[in-house]
């Protein structure tokens, strides 16, 4: 409660333009120093019940992507929503693909950090594996507050991994911390920077659910969505930061219309582009 | 690509989607299960829902209410037939912004049942408005947005946002999806009760 009211509080502060006119930077900036990593500050969390609710709808999404032959391919917290009820619905299939087209795709396409070390290795194709090295890292956020991995260390897969880079990588967040052993398995054979040995990699999603720490978890009473989530958003407020959450400003920006003209070979690179799924029906 | 082929149909006369009342829902639950069909066999356990949810009665209603009343769109004197040449963003009154993504922004909507006017009980979606400028400044961007559609509307699935419509106007690519008010596990996390310390 202390906390919502904090949040309400509002500070006017007047700057020179010379910051003004590049507002969007400097909160960017006093965001990240903000939020910067010390060990000794408190991270927000989910429990280990509240992250396996979350995880086992994750999972069920994506067994039905995988049966319609789509990757993903940007599992992260960010894509997955809130639905009124406190369940999950998994959104953004910007970067998707079939699975049939995967190998012809060379272009690293993801979010660093959540990225699989296959992806990012150059010439490298991924597949479903993939997937499960980013709920692994969802997971660990969910649990720790915090990604396994820095994704600028992360990156340096490009060039293979070597045993020097694998000392880097290592789970220290995850070791000493106090959850439960099963848990702290789930996610160590998730993040596995290998394919081989990376769960999942052979029965899929069932590999997943299977594991010691889903033991006793009920996937089909969260299936039928019969069970109170263990949070109900307030729908009331926007619950997003698109900056301010003042209805007034946010309403103040749906009318920023441009008159950009294209011509008329940039529009026709959209012909086709249509779906009604009334029609479809 | 398939997407021409529902083009052409587009010009076909449809009923207007229904609107709801509670009385109805009560039809609705009489109304023998005709398919297995995801959307159709999740209907009934979001019922309850309408009455906990103070906000917005359609808010917590989900979209899958639409396909129900083709079985007996003759008993609705209130369904109203409108001509859709063309589904476009006149048939939506968008009411705030609700995302940000790289081309554009995502923005919660009630698509208007009558023509012009609002209601209600129109339903709720996520409208994400795609700006065709940003497209086309982006490598992939064109094949991205194709991308999108031809993915999402193929997932017809409970925990995921199912694609209702795209379409296109002169400066926008529209798509609309089943909408989530809430907000991202990000979001969640970063305003969690509960926390660690890591240095223990």
């Amino acid at each position: 409660m202390n906390e919502g009211a904090k949040q309400q509080q509002k500070y006017y502060i007047f700057l020179p333009s010379y910051i003004t006119d590049h507002l969007p930077l400097v909160a960017s900036l006093l965001n990240s120093l903000h939020s910067s990593q010390d060990p000794t500050t408190k991270l927000k969390v989910f429990d280990e019940d509240r992250s396996k609710f979350y995880l086992s709808q994750v999972l069920d999404a994506l067994d039905d992507c995988h049966t319609n032959n789509i990757l993903h391919r940007d599992i992260k917290p960010e894509n997955m929503l809130i639905v009124s009820n406190g369940y999950l619905k998994l959104t953004d299939f910007g970067i998707s693909m079939k699975l049939e087209n995967v190998d012809e795709c060379k272009a690293r396409s993801g979010t660093m950090g959540y990225m699989a070390p296959e992806i990012i290795m150059a010439g490298c194709s991924h597949g479903k594996a993939s997937e499960w090295f980013s709920i692994g890292v969802c997971t660990h956020e969910f649990l720790l507050g915090l990604r396994p991995f820095d994704a600028k260390k992360l990156a340096k897969c490009r060039a293979g991994i070597d045993d020097d880079l694998k000392a880097e990588l290592t789970l220290k967040e995850l070791e000493k911390c106090t959850l439960s052993d099963n848990a702290k398995d789930f996610v160590r054979n998730l993040v596995s920077l290998e394919v081989e040995g990376r769960l999942g990699t052979k029965e899929g999603s069932t590999e997943l659910r299977n594991h010691a720490w889903f033991a006793g978890f009920d996937f089909e009473v969260v299936r039928n969505q019969t069970q109170k989530a263990p949070f109900l958003p307030d729908i009331t407020v926007a619950n997003c930061d698109t900056g301010s959450n003042d209805a007034e400003e946010m309403f103040g920006g749906m009318d920023d219309e441009k008159k950009i003209s294209f011509t008329p070979e940039q529009q026709a690179k959209f012909n086709g582009y249509g779906y009604n799924t009334e029609i479809a029906k | 690509m398939i997407c021409a082929s529902h083009e052409s149909l587009l010009g076909c006369q449809l009923e207007s989607p229904m609107v709801y009342s509670p009385t109805m829902f009560l039809k609705i639950e009489k109304i023998p299960q005709q398919t297995s069909h995801p959307r159709t066999t999740t209907k009934l356990e979001h019922i309850s829902l309408k009455f906990d949810f103070p906000l917005s009665n359609t808010a917590a209603l989900p979209s899958s209410y639409r396909f129900i009343p083709h079985t007996h769109t003759h008993s609705t004197p209130s369904a109203t037939k409108m001509n859709k040449e063309a589904i476009d963003i006149t048939h939506f009154e968008l009411e705030r912004i609700i995302g940000q993504g790289g081309f554009g922004k995502v923005y919660a909507c009630r698509k208007k049942s009558d023509a012009g006017k609002l209601s209600d009980k129109d339903e709720w979606y996520a409208i994400k408005k795609l700006e065709k400028d940003f497209i086309l400044k982006s490598k992939t961007g064109v094949e991205s947005v194709f991308t999108e559609l031809n993915s999402v509307r193929d997932l017809i699935h409970k925990n995921i946002c199912c694609c209702q419509y795209g379409f296109l106007s002169d400066d926008a690519v529209y798509i609309v999806l089943d909408i989530a008010f809430g907000g991202d596990l990000r979001y969640a996390l970063k305003n969690s009760k509960k926390k660690v310390r890591l240095d223990e």
